[in-house]
């Protein structure tokens, strides 16, 4: 479907979206770059994979970078979108460690840190609310996300079980929907 | 460093990342017993140090493992650990894709993607709410938050300059 994304470009998409989450808030720039910037996926592909990434063991942006890279040009597209997400910020993490374990404090990070975390939980919500558009349209759609908030979000239940359960509704309703 | 530390990076790693189920923090604690009450590779001061570097640094904050390796044989047990932690889960994810690949434009994958979505929404606001919360910040925090969703959402603005920008607010100790 994009056999045109070249090696180089799938790498540097997922650097810069390993670059820029400075706090956290990678599956909003993963989002950004993927579905905004590049468009080389919709929004409910990549809600879908997302969500896959999180089923699976991993980290969830590593994940999504073998998934982006796997489904545009393959093996190599998945080694590519890893060697962009991962290469440069180890090499920064790296550099950081041997400057602590020399020095062993952790110089303003903590101070800096603080700050972009609250930056960084907003772009999280932002995301959310950029994807609520099609879902508030939808009584259905808008219990199912409901029920996800609230189960994993405030009981704290077992990610794999409200996703067993309320993502079966949400498939079960889909397909009624599509059925002619 | 020697060949034996490698190999031990390998194993503990190796062995952690097909049980990551939701992310590098799940395995946080296991993480923690191995490399600082079983193989002594770093205090305890040090580790909580290294969750700091890692989360605060670009990239997946898995990347922590790439720290503790680091600590326990220079730069190649840096590189050891961090492709013993995402190795097995990338080739696991790989062959996943492969497979759902299969199902492309099937009505049950179409069915899957539209039904799913919504379900990840509400999902996405969890974890929203809990970055919040792990943050444990004060009234300036949450209004910060608050601030940095309606710009992201209802402005064009470079998301990075809102957060470079709360980033000095905390340097400056006002968060």
């Amino acid at each position: 479907m994009s056999d045109g994304v070249g090696l180089p470009t799938l790498a540097f998409a997922f650097l810069k979206v390993a670059l820029a989450s400075f706090g956290g808030g990678l599956s909003a720039w993963s989002r950004r770059v993927l579905v905004e910037e590049r468009r080389w996926m919709a929004d409910d592909e990549f809600l879908s994979a997302l969500t896959l990434c999180r089923l699976l063991p991993g980290p969830n942006q590593v994940n999504m970078a073998v998934y982006a890279g796997t489904r545009l040009r393959g093996l190599a597209g998945a080694l590519a979108a890893l060697a962009g997400l991962v290469l440069v910020p180890l090499a920064i993490v790296v550099v950081l460690g041997i400057a602590y374990f020399r020095y062993h404090h952790v110089p303003a990070l903590d101070a800096l840190l603080r700050g972009a975390v609250a930056a960084a939980a907003g772009m999280t919500l932002s995301m959310g609310v950029k994807v609520l558009g099609p879902v508030v349209r939808e009584p259905v759609a808008l219990g199912l996300a409901a029920a996800a908030f609230v189960t994993v979000g405030l009981l704290h239940w077992p990610l794999v079980a409200v996703v067993a359960v309320v993502g079966a509704a949400g498939m079960l309703w889909a397909w009624s929907r599509e059925a002619p | 460093m020697s060949a034996g530390t490698l190999l031990r990076l390998t194993i503990v790693f190796g062995s952690l990342s097909l049980v990551s189920f939701g992310g590098g923090n799940a395995v946080l604690p296991a993480m923690h017993h191995d490399a600082v009450s079983v193989q002594h590779w770093l205090t305890d001061r040090e580790f909580a140090d290294v969750f700091t570097i890692a989360q605060a640094a670009p990239g997946a904050s898995s990347l922590i493992v790439g720290l503790i390796g680091l600590r326990a044989a220079g730069v190649a047990g840096a590189l050891v650990a961090t492709i013993a932690m995402l190795g097995p889960s990338c080739v696991l994810m790989f062959a996943g894709c492969r497979a759902w690949d299969r199902f492309r434009d099937t009505n049950w994958r179409i069915a899957f993607e539209r039904g799913l979505a919504p379900v990840t929404v509400g999902l996405v606001f969890a974890s929203g709410l809990t970055v919040v919360r792990a943050a444990d910040h004060g009234p300036a925090g949450y209004a910060v938050t608050a601030l940095a969703t309606v710009l992201l959402t209802r402005t064009a603005v470079n998301p990075l300059l809102v957060v470079a920008a709360s980033a000095l607010l905390g340097l400056a100790g006002l968060v």
